[in-house]
């Protein structure tokens, strides 16, 4: 039986928890972890679960419903789309995405992670990634 | 020692039990309720720290099982209230102290959250049907007595004293005859609503489990005393046949408890964390940022309400409502005929 993934949010964190559940969920959707199809809990259950006001997963859960990974029809759980990736990204995109890498792995440095822990992961990435 | 003492000393036998190994069951890493490094809640500070509870919480359980034995006959029928009465203020006076203790080991609550990204096991819908069973039993001895109306007598008894002699009747009546029937119907409906407001109202786990199994235990002995109760018109059983099912229940639900909380949280689901400054006057729970209904008592067993929650009123206006009903039903229905 497949292992549901799970999202791990840290209240205390300068990130907005509301950012943190994108931003977790958003990494399982693009990884395939959560395919088109599967549910996810409502809104009450994942407010409840972690400990959040319930605004907050709705509003988590809009920002995804409004990329278009999920879909939120009313009176039903929040469902996975089968979302196509838009074939080509500006060149804006391409820049703001080397600059917040950079930025990450400078701040992941800062905090004392070794130069090799966070190539390994990006290797790791990157493979992951290969069509 | 007469049947009539042992039937009024059962309810003690559980109280002890769980009172002596109230430490225990709790999640394993806690002490005395609160989270605590493994190595302090397995190593020698934890176990003198419950060491000191069982010690001195053995005067209380002697002094418990003397009040009971010597208890004049006369007073019997306040047995099974007053003397669980005893270990359990000890227990609780003693529980306290042991949680002061531990404070100084505490972890600070973590801020980091989990959840399972699924709602698989969220809808209740289906596990309900357990609650069908006990229900259909009600029903089945409801139509067996609709069956044989004729051969009930027109007064029976209801009630028996300490010696085993009638002292409370009923008419053939409808009220009369299907009283006990519908108050186990109404007392199993009320855990059936008490099992979903605890599933919807508290976080996934194994106290959620643990609770729901109980519920159901519960709903089933419910079921079978009270229709051996209504059966009473056509047979009356030994007060062994009430023992016996009172002890597998019992027995039953002290080894699933145990189960339940030796088990490790499933992968991905956080151990409930409620922060201290939020518990007031001992145990009751009020935090506004918590979402929650319903959260695990600081002792780990059971849940208790959030004050904070809105709809924790409504929940205790509707346990105040079933308890009053109860009450006056009783007589409505005797004296229906």
């Amino acid at each position: 039986m497949r292992h549901p993934p799970r999202v791990r949010v840290d209240l205390s964190s300068a990130v907005p928890v509301a950012r943190q559940i994108v931003d977790a969920i958003r990494a399982h959707l693009v990884e395939g972890e959560l395919a088109a199809g599967d549910a996810l809990p409502s809104v009450r259950r994942l407010a409840m679960e972690l400990g959040v006001h319930f605004n907050t997963v709705a509003q988590a859960y809009r920002q995804l419903a409004g990329e278009g990974w999920l879909d939120l029809k009313h009176g039903r759980r929040a469902t996975v789309l089968g979302r196509q990736f838009p074939t080509a990204a500006g060149p804006r995109q391409a820049v703001d995405f080397k600059r917040r890498l950079r930025e990450m792995v400078a701040e992941l440095r800062a905090q004392g992670l070794s130069s090799r822990v966070i190539a390994n992961e990006l290797r790791s990435l990157a493979e992951r990634l290969k069509p | 020692m007469t049947i009539a003492r042992v039937f009024f000393l059962m309810p003690l036998i559980p109280v002890l039990v769980l009172m002596h190994t109230l430490p225990f069951l709790p999640r394993r890493e806690r002490l005395f309720g609160l989270a605590v490094p493994p190595e302090i809640r397995h190593g020698a500070q934890g176990a003198q720290l419950v060491g000191d509870y069982e010690r001195r919480l053995l005067p209380w359980t002697i002094a418990a099982v003397l009040l009971g034995v010597f208890m004049p006959t006369a007073w019997l029928v306040a047995v099974p209230i007053a003397v669980p009465l005893v270990p359990l203020s000890g227990a609780c006076r003693l529980f306290l102290k042991g949680r002061a203790a531990a404070r100084a080991f505490a972890l600070p609550a973590s801020p980091i959250r989990e959840a399972l990204l699924t709602d698989a096991g969220d809808r209740i819908a289906s596990r309900l049907l357990w609650f069908v069973p006990p229900l259909g039993i009600l029903a089945a001895a409801a139509l067996y007595l609709r069956a044989n109306w004729d051969r009930i007598p027109e007064r029976f008894a209801i009630h028996w004293d300490i010696n085993g002699h009638a002292n409370g009747w009923a008419h053939r009546s409808a009220g009369g005859v299907y009283a006990p029937l519908i108050l186990a119907a109404f007392i199993i409906l009320f855990l059936l609503a008490i099992a979903v407001v605890t599933h919807y109202g508290a976080r996934r786990g194994t106290q959620q489990s643990a609770t729901f199994a109980i519920l159901t235990g519960v709903a089933y002995l419910m079921a079978l005393v009270f229709s051996i109760a209504g059966l009473s018109p056509f047979w009356v059983p030994s007060p062994w046949v009430l023992f016996g099912l009172l002890g597998v229940f019992l027995c039953g639900v002290v080894i699933l408890v145990i189960r339940a909380y030796s088990r490790p949280e499933p992968e991905g689901v956080t151990a409930e964390q409620t922060p201290e400054e939020c518990w007031h006057a001992g145990d009751f729970y009020y935090n506004p940022n918590d979402p929650a209904l319903f959260v695990e008592k600081r002792i780990g067993i059971g849940y208790t309400i959030n004050f904070a929650n809105h709809l924790s009123w409504v929940v205790l206006g509707a346990t105040v409502l079933f308890v009053a009903g109860m009450v006056l039903l009783v007589p409505l229905l005797l004296r229906s005929h």
